[in-house]
């Protein structure tokens, strides 16, 4: 006898982009388990090509409302190296703040409004904000924190335009970043207060044998620079990311995959596998590696959430974001007190023909560019490698693992519980709208 | 007494009518009165940020509609629709940037915190296409004008003068008030 169930939501909530989550269940057999993207490619690689390698910081920072910085930021070190040039100190501290003020923006964003809701037991950011109203007040009060960093360095609130190939096009006005200070002050004691809280909430007891990449630098906490570390002990230069990483095409999902390239050098393999492994960026993978860089206050944060790091549940992530929260907030503090006007914002540079490639941590996790120009410093070749490509085929192993646990659940709490598990990554699906479907198909064996 | 602050915010991305929140803001720029703010937003949540003392909030983004839009509209304009905050309409909007947090779960959320000004306008433009880094379908770009004069007819927007779009800066988005009539001036 065959029995087969088929759970339908049209809607998962509170994830960036539009796909599907496919899962077939036979009797107690998960037969498959798939993170479909289907919403039509959007072709931006192409969409650089034959464009004069100044308009790319502006263009790609359009890509994804959410996370501009992360995209200027890749694409203008990127670049950079494809030139041969090299910034200023004082160039390299103020992206680190920019980037500071996308963090706070993002994981504040994603904490309390789209992530919380799952371990308070209510459905949503407003009704979550029913029963803590202060406690959301207060993330909106980060968040905010956050965009205005980017408003005062990026030159608007909407897509910065501020971050140039070789600098800045106008480095700020020391008035104008120190006037945020007092907030800021308020707003790290405010983070640390956040990330408490979020240390006392509940956890599923679930981890995984995680392969967690991220940048790591000798001297600081990475963000935009530094080697390719994974906890499996690999360590590669930038330059080397593509030797060991590799996108890869799947049949249903209209984003590229990303996995590890394996011994077999990507094969099908006779299991079926496609020799890709997969593995995890985000917040949790950059504590993981790069714990002892955190700044004082956010490292004395980790060790009093309740987590023993390395952390491999990645429903703690949601701690691991706001330990990151404290430690921008600290670094941002830190720039801005030290700030001076300097000049050139803007290193000059030759146009030459070469290639370019960087990585940098986007509030979701690692971001990979290459760039390819020509003499007249034009874009020849553009390739950029999002978190959320790398972290699908995690995705889709994490709910292999995790459906045998709530098999027994009714179909709309397995909906819920899988959408659960997917927020954990804060996925930014294709930096576009729409929804993600989840399909159960469940059949009883005979 | 202090003026009611209103705050217009264009809620856009750079792809295909999803500029449309974007050009109207723009639009309106040349043509409210001094104590209207306007701003731009790539998400729906950047709102949260600016609704302090705000007493009158009109937002303008694109839309796709899965039905037709009747109830709660008051124009029977072919393309847009004025909504008056709340409403179930506003859910049809199709936000620029992030579905995450879209802008009913903003409004909804501001309101729960009790920051969400009285009177909230919005006004959703029917989009055609939303092709990465396209422009505006020709039959959107032609309301950018008519929205802003919708907006512009709002209680407390003004302007004294009534604008038009100047086709010749169409293309940019942008748009000039244009003279008023001998019978507005005698008005005025």
């Amino acid at each position: 006898m065959s029995h087969e169930r088929t759970i339908k939501v049209e809607a998962l909530t509170r994830v960036e982009g539009e796909g599907g989550l496919y899962i077939r269940l036979n009797g107690e057999q998960i037969e498959d388990v798939k993170l479909s993207i289907y919403e039509p490619p959007r072709f931006f690689e192409a969409f650089l090509k034959a464009r004069p390698l100044e308009e790319v910081p502006d263009i790609t920072a359009r890509i994804c409302g959410i996370c501009p910085v992360a995209y200027q930021m890749s694409s203008v070190h990127a670049l950079e190296a494809a030139l041969g040039v090299t910034i200023s100190p004082e160039i390299r501290r103020l992206r680190r703040l920019l980037y500071c003020g996308e963090w706070i923006e993002s994981h504040a964003l994603h904490m309390h409004l789209l992530h919380a809701p799952d371990f308070i037991g209510v459905d949503s950011g407003i009704e979550l904000a029913e029963h803590f109203p202060d406690e959301v007040n207060r993330g909106l009060r980060l968040k905010k924190h956050g965009n205005e960093l980017l408003e005062v360095l990026g030159g608007r609130a909407i897509h910065p335009i501020n971050v140039a190939v070789g600098g800045f096009y106008r480095a700020p006005k020391k008035n104008d970043l120190l006037k945020l200070l007092p907030d800021f002050e308020w707003g790290l004691e405010a983070a640390i207060e956040t990330t408490r809280w979020f240390g006392t909430l509940s956890f599923p007891d679930f981890t995984r044998p995680y392969d967690m990449v991220a940048l790591q630098h000798p001297d600081e906490y990475a963000m935009n620079e530094g080697d390719v570390a994974s906890t499996s002990g690999l360590v590669v230069p930038v330059m080397d990311y593509e030797q060991h990483y590799e996108e890869f095409h799947v049949e249903h999902s209209t984003a590229l995959h990303s996995g590890r390239v394996t011994e077999n050098g990507g094969r099908v393999t006779e299991n079926g596998s496609d020799g890709h492994a997969s593995y995890h960026v985000g917040p949790l993978a950059r504590v993981n590696l790069n714990l002892e860089q955190l700044k004082p206050k956010a490292r004395r944060l980790a060790d009093e959430v309740g987590i023993d790091w390395p952390c491999w549940n990645p429903f703690q992530s949601i701690v691991a974001r706001g330990v990151e929260l404290v430690h921008a907030y600290e670094e941002a503090i830190e720039i801005i007190r030290d700030y001076e006007p300097f000049g050139p914002p803007r290193i000059a540079y030759n146009h030459k023909s070469g290639s370019g490639c960087a990585a940098t941590e986007a509030p979701r996790g690692l971001i990979y560019h290459r760039y390819e120009v020509d003499g007249e410093g034009v874009v020849t070749f553009a390739m950029i490698v999002p978190p959320t490509s790398q972290n699908q085929q995690q995705i889709e192993e994490d709910l292999r693992d995790w459906l045998p646990r709530i098999m027994e659940e009714d179909d709309d709490e397995i909906a819920r519980s899988c959408e659960r598990l997917v927020r954990c990554y804060d996925p930014c699906i294709s930096c576009s709208t729409h929804f993600l479907k989840l399909t159960v198909d469940r059949r009883e064996k005979s | 007494m202090t003026e009611p602050r209103t705050l217009i915010v264009g809620i856009g991305s750079p792809h295909g009518d999803d500029l449309i929140g974007w050009c109207v803001a723009d639009a309106m720029r040349s043509v409210v009165s001094p104590a209207v703010e306007i701003r731009e937003a790539s998400t729906p949540s950047q709102l949260l940020d600016w609704l302090d003392r705000v007493d009158r909030l009109i937002v303008c983004d694109a839309c796709q509609s899965r039905r037709r839009a009747l109830a709660n509209s008051r124009n029977d304009t072919p393309g847009f629709h004025r909504w008056q905050w709340p409403t179930l309409q506003v859910s049809m909007l199709r936000s620029a940037g992030s579905h995450s947090f879209g802008l009913p779960q903003v409004l909804q959320l501001a309101e729960r915190l009790g920051s969400l000004p009285q009177d909230v306008i919005v006004f959703g433009v029917e989009g055609r296409q939303f092709d990465a880094f396209a422009s505006l379908s020709p039959e959107v770009e032609r309301l950018i004008g008519q929205v802003a004069d919708e907006i512009a007819d709002e209680p407390g927007v003004g302007p004294v003068l009534t604008g038009q779009l100047n086709p010749a800066d169409q293309d940019a988005g942008r748009w000039e008030p244009a003279l008023p009539t001998d019978e507005e001036s005698a008005r005025a």
